[in-house]
């Protein structure tokens, strides 16, 4: 009986515990799921810890020269400012918490400039391109028209999300309404995807879940 | 509150000196001497005690004069003004010509009291009375006239001059000319011409002054029973006669500063309620400048222009006597024998004898007290026989006033019936004569009078006036003893009997005490009038019993009684039983004014109509379920039925005296849910454990409901159901995978690549969705193995590095990365940018997400990247959760093909021509899965609809 047997067994057995949930909250559920989140934790602790943190402190402590010191020592200085963080709760050290403030600004600096010009250029710009190159003459009619409803339904959309404008009158305009009542629609349609996406998803895991375990006894009882 | 006349100052009662300037305050209180009360200025006798306050000398203090202030204009009213001239004294070109005639007349008395003010000469009709009345007519309505009465100088006598002009003084010479300059009205034309005696009214007649002119003082304008009370001062009367105006002494036979004998006389009777002290023709001779007694007692000395008025009217004959007089007097009660009985008695006008009430005057007793006042008859109304006994009052002068006044009584008088106590200066304004019989003045009296007259007797009010006579006496009168003039008012109807009063209005403490422990002498039939005997302040004695009267209450239909709350039935005293509950008030036909008009449904409140417009928006009375409805519960009745969260204002108005908390287990039960219950026991112990202590964590959850529990099993049944059924379906597959471009996309961008290239495979997914992304990373990796590529797996996610190892350890496959890489990527989409700035050499990137967010950073970072260099293909393989959320990235550039789920890898497969049984056999379940999911969708939608979310929960 090897390990995968093993792992196959207890695979399962969790599986069986998972879906007892069906029946109510338990508590053998709420061990699988803390089993679930604890394993999970120490393992991104160990990668991280491994495959991060004793390299760089290794690659650090073998540097020759001191500009790769100083490339190798920042990060790890700026890191333990950043656990300074965590005093604030405590009254001793609270004071000491605004020195973590130093490298969490780089932090969100640094992973603000990378992602406003990832949005930019890997999101609105390509998103605005595709939805106008969408109306085609390719494929007529339907091509056409589905592009026009793609269009339609994205600037619709787009209006129900955006500030009300500052009317002339002190009311809106007839269109403006009924505009945002069909880009409600589009919403509606696009959230009904997402939530079908979401049964099927969770009915494909439901059946590979079951596979697995019939899989495993049927392995069991057949040796 | 005194105020102080020098600075204003608000200074107590009993101040002597302002507390802010020192300056002497006016007294407005008295101490009486034997108690030590304080008593109010005006106060002749104590109200505890009844001891004589003042002596006879006293004179009240002069109230400070206010500080001038100029005359404020009233805007708004049209009223006429009478100015005032610089001396005080009225503007004499604005008044009527009737009050400057009176007012000549009183400039023309000698009397010190008199302030002749008015120049203009009187009217004829006036001076004419006032020759009549000179005080030498008597009383005699036949016998005497106004012609007998001395006529001023210079005043022509009028025919039309009432008789109780007669008594008035004469006029002086200067007097009688400004008379005679007089003009007569329009309205008084024709009244010049002195009527003959038979014309007179009998009341008029009455008014004559004595007969003798030696009695008769030199200007007696006043009739015999205005200055009836002309008696020599007493101590009490002496100063009842100093609050008397000027004008009012004028006929009193007391010097001027004395108050008229008249209220004196009324004060000699002890305890008894004199009517207006009338002068008695046998008793006094109506001086010049003696006041009505009546008035006597009312006014001191320094009111001229009344007087003068009066005395102007004295100065009139008889013949003068205006019509509006003439009218007014009543026949009834004239009894020309009781006039002839008493020839010095001053004739009461005919005018004042229709007060006079029949019943209550009593002949006799006023012809066996010549001695006493004659009372006006419009005053003896008011007296009463029990406790007043004006042996001032003339009961001979009563008859004479009845036959006077005869029939010319005006109406107003006829029912004023009732006897009031001597109370001071105004004892002699409400003294009355004793009692005399006299003939009913039923016929005369108007309708308007005798309406107001009471049939039943109300009980008597308390006294406002005690007043404790000098002789003690607390004597009731006697029926005997109402003055004529008073007997007159009788009312229309013979109900004599219904008008016995309880008690008079005015009652002396000792009068009051001896009443009640005598019993109360029954009256005369129709003695005093209800609405006056309602005056009459209630004796200890004579308060109506708590059962009489409830059963006089409740007999009376117009009255409805509130509802007793039960819990104020609660406080009713021991021994005592609930209140008899009185019918509803039932309009009958008569009573209503509309026909529409509802019944009183409680406690004779009548409950109003609710518009049907308002009753559309009473909210509906239907409750609710659950802890919701319990925690606010609905009104069940009343205009708030249905409405929620209402205060409960029953329990809190209404508090029963038997009222007893429901215990609280009890309530709890009864009331509230199990669930409440126990979380309300929870936080109870939770607050009251001590800090210290570790609080644990409920580990109680609520348990979802039966429905609910019902649906999960039908659900996972279900599911299950189907799940095994596709597993174990062993036959030919019940689904088909459907290829699609983007899949064949994805599938040609692969086979397109060479030997040794290099493929960035990003593992996007963690343990959670392994399950549905580790068959698609299986075989991408597979097909990646097939055509000899080196693949390059990285990670951000921490778990990624896990599921790296496993999914390149079954293809003996190893990771090419860079030197010191880790398959970890940390910094999220920096780690992400990062790596792929780094010279790769990589021909294509595969994402495999199964979450929206790293996709989205792998297809920015990688289209960030052609500013350096172009972007790499990428080819992108999701979940069906990820799929809708990505799809506007999946259809742009530079992204080629994409494979989402389990059927779009069973199609990949298929397009490869791979085929996997096991694969097959997940489909078929899936597809069943995906049947019995919609079919529970619409049985849920249905079955919600039919019960309504908080129905079915």
């Amino acid at each position: 009986m090897g390990i995968d047997i093993i792992g196959l067994i207890v695979g399962a057995v969790v599986t069986l515990v998972i879906f007892s949930y069906l029946l109510g909250d338990n508590v053998l559920y709420r061990w699988m799921l803390a089993l679930l989140v604890g394993s999970g934790v120490g393992y991104v602790m160990g990668v991280v810890i491994n495959e991060v943190l004793f390299d760089w402190f290794v690659a650090a402590l073998a540097a020759d020269s001191l500009a790769t010191q100083i490339y190798y020592f920042t990060p790890i200085f700026l890191g333990i400012l950043l656990l300074f963080r965590g005093f604030s709760s405590v009254k001793p050290l609270s004071p000491l918490s605004v020195i973590g403030n130093i490298p969490m600004g780089y932090l969100l600096g640094a992973g603000a400039g990378v992602a406003v010009g990832g949005a930019l250029l890997g999101t609105l710009f390509p998103q605005v391109v595709a939805t106008g190159a969408a109306v085609t003459l390719e494929n007529p009619p339907w091509g056409l028209l589905r592009g026009v409803v793609l269009v339609g339904g994205t600037i619709a959309a787009l209006l129900v999300f955006s500030p009300r404008p500052i009317s002339i009158n002190g009311e809106d305009g007839p269109w403006l309404p009924r505009v945002r009542h069909v880009g409600e629609f589009f919403i509606i349609v696009a959230l009904a995807a997402a939530f079908a996406g979401a049964i099927t998803t969770g009915l494909t895991l439901w059946v590979e879940r079951w596979a697995t375990v019939l899989r495993a006894a049927l392995s069991f009882m057949g040796g | 509150m005194v105020r102080c006349p020098k600075c204003g100052k608000m200074n107590q009662d009993s101040s002597r000196f302002c507390n802010q300037c020192g300056t002497t305050l006016p007294q407005t209180r008295t101490r009486c001497p034997q108690c030590g009360l304080m008593n109010p200025i005006g106060n002749a006798f104590c109200s505890r005690c009844n001891t004589r306050l003042h002596d006879s000398e006293f004179q009240l203090p002069e109230q400070p004069k206010p500080p001038e202030e100029t005359p404020v204009g009233v805007k708004g009213i049209s009223l006429p003004t009478l100015p005032v001239a610089g001396d005080g004294t009225l503007e004499t070109t604005e008044l009527p010509d009737w009050l400057l005639e009176l007012t000549e007349q009183s400039l023309e008395t000698p009397a010190d009291a008199l302030e002749p003010t008015l120049e203009e000469p009187f009217l004829d009709w006036l001076s004419d009375l006032e020759d009549d009345t000179a005080g030498e007519v008597a009383g005699d309505a036949t016998g005497r006239s106004t012609a007998d009465a001395p006529v001023p100088d210079g005043v022509a006598p009028s025919a039309t001059m009432p008789d109780w002009f007669d008594a008035l003084p004469e006029e002086d010479e200067e007097a009688g000319a400004a008379e005679a300059e007089v003009e007569t009205p329009s309205s008084l034309a024709g009244v010049d011409d002195e009527p003959a005696l038979d014309e007179l009214p009998d009341w008029l007649l009455a008014t004559a002054t004595p007969t003798s002119p030696g009695d008769v003082p030199s200007f007696t304008p006043w009739p015999e029973w205005l200055s009836k009370n002309a008696e020599e001062p007493t101590p009490g009367q002496e100063e009842t006669e100093q609050e008397l105006p000027g004008w009012l002494l004028q006929s009193a036979e007391a010097p001027p500063s004395h108050a008229s004998p008249a209220a004196h006389s009324a004060e000699e009777d002890a305890g008894r309620v004199v009517p207006l002290p009338f002068p008695e023709p046998e008793e006094e001779p109506v001086s010049e400048t003696s006041a009505p007694d009546w008035l006597a007692a009312l006014y001191p000395a320094e009111e001229p222009e009344p007087q003068e008025a009066v005395e102007s009217q004295a100065g009139q004959t008889a013949s003068s006597l205006p019509d509006w007089l003439m009218g007014i007097s009543e026949e009834e009660e004239v009894e020309p024998q009781a006039a002839a009985t008493e020839p010095e008695a001053e004739t009461v006008p005919d005018w004042l004898m229709g007060i006079y009430d029949d019943e209550e005057v009593e002949p006799p007793a006023a012809a066996t007290e010549p001695g006493a006042e004659t009372v006006p008859d419009w005053l003896m109304g008011i007296y009463d026989d029990e406790e007043a006994e004006p042996p001032d009052v003339a009961p001979s002068t009563e008859p004479e006033a009845e036959a006077v006044l005869g029939e010319d009584i005006p109406d107003w008088f006829a029912d004023i019936d009732g006897k009031v106590e001597e109370a001071g200066p105004l004892a002699a304004i409400f003294t009355v004569e004793p009692e005399e019989e006299e003939p009913a003045l039923e016929a005369d009296i108007p309708d308007w009078l005798a309406g107001i007259m009471v049939e039943e007797p109300v009980p008597a009010q308390p006294q406002t006036f005690e007043q404790e006579t000098e002789s003690g006496q607390a004597d009731v009168p006697a029926t005997d003893d109402i003055p004529d003039w008073l007997k007159g008012m009788t009312p229309p109807d013979d109900e004599a009997a219904a008008l016995e009063p309880a008690q008079s209005a005015f009652v002396p403490s000792e009068t009051l005490s001896e009443a009640s422990e005598d019993e109360a002498p029954a009256l005369e039939a129709g003695e005093i009038p209800d609405w006056i005997e309602g005056l009459s302040p209630t004796a200890p004695g004579a308060v109506e019993e708590e059962a009489a009267f409830f059963d006089r209450v409740s007999g009376d239909e117009s009255l409805v009684r509130a509802e007793v709350p039960s819990w104020l039935q609660g406080l009713r005293p021991p021994g005592t039983g609930p209140l008899p509950s009185l019918p509803e008030v039932a309009y009958t036909d008569k009573d209503q004014l509309d026909a529409d008009i509802p019944l009183p449904q409680e406690g004779g409140l009548v409950r109003a109509e609710i518009p049907d417009w308002v009753q559309q928006y009473r909210p509906s009375a239907d409750g609710e379920v659950g802890e919701e409805s319990f925690l606010e519960p609905s009104e069940t009745d009343g205009p708030l039925a249905g409405l929620r969260g209402m205060l409960p204002s029953g329990p809190l108005m209404d508090m029963p005296a038997d009222f007893e908390p429901v215990s609280l287990a009890a309530k709890l039960d009864a009331v509230y849910p199990e669930s409440i219950v126990a979380q309300a026991q929870l936080w109870q112990r939770l607050l009251e454990q001590p800090r210290s202590v570790p609080r644990p964590v409920a580990q109680h959850r609520v348990r979802s409901g039966r429905g609910q529990q019902a649906m999960r099993w039908i659900v996972a049944v279900v599911l299950l159901a189907v799940t095994a059924l596709g597993l174990l379906w062993g036959e030919a597959p019940l689904s088909q995978a459907l290829s699609r471009p983007h899949i064949e996309r994805f599938s040609r961008a692969i086979d397109a690549l060479q030997t040794g290239d290099t493929v960035i495979v990003a593992v996007e997914y963690g343990p959670a969705e392994a399950g549905e992304m580790t068959p698609l990373a299986r075989a991408v990796v597979q097909h990646l193995a097939d055509r000899n590529v080196q693949i390059t797996m990285v990670s951000t996610l921490p778990e990624g590095a896990g599921l790296i190892h496993g999914l390149l350890e079954p293809q003996a496959l190893v990771n090419h990365l860079a030197a010191g890489k880790a398959a970890y990527l940390p910094g999220s989409s920096s780690g992400v940018a990062q790596f792929l700035s780094e010279p790769a050499e990589a021909k294509m990137l595969i994402v495999l997400a199964g979450r929206a967010e790293r996709l989205r950073w792998w297809v920015e970072q990688n289209n960030a990247q052609s500013a350096t260099s172009p972007p790499l293909p990428v080819n992108v393989g999701v979940n069906a959760a990820t799929a809708p959320l990505m799809m506007p990235y999946l259809e742009t550039l530079p992204v080629v093909g994409w494979v989402v789920g389990l059927p779009d890898l069973a199609a990949y497969q298929e397009f490869r021509g791979l085929t996997s049984g096991a694969l097959n056999s997940q489909l078929d379940a899936l597809m069943l899965a995906h049947w019995a999911a919609l079919a529970l969708l619409l049985f849920g939608l249905f079955y919600y609809l039919a019960l309504g979310k908080k129905g079915a929960s």
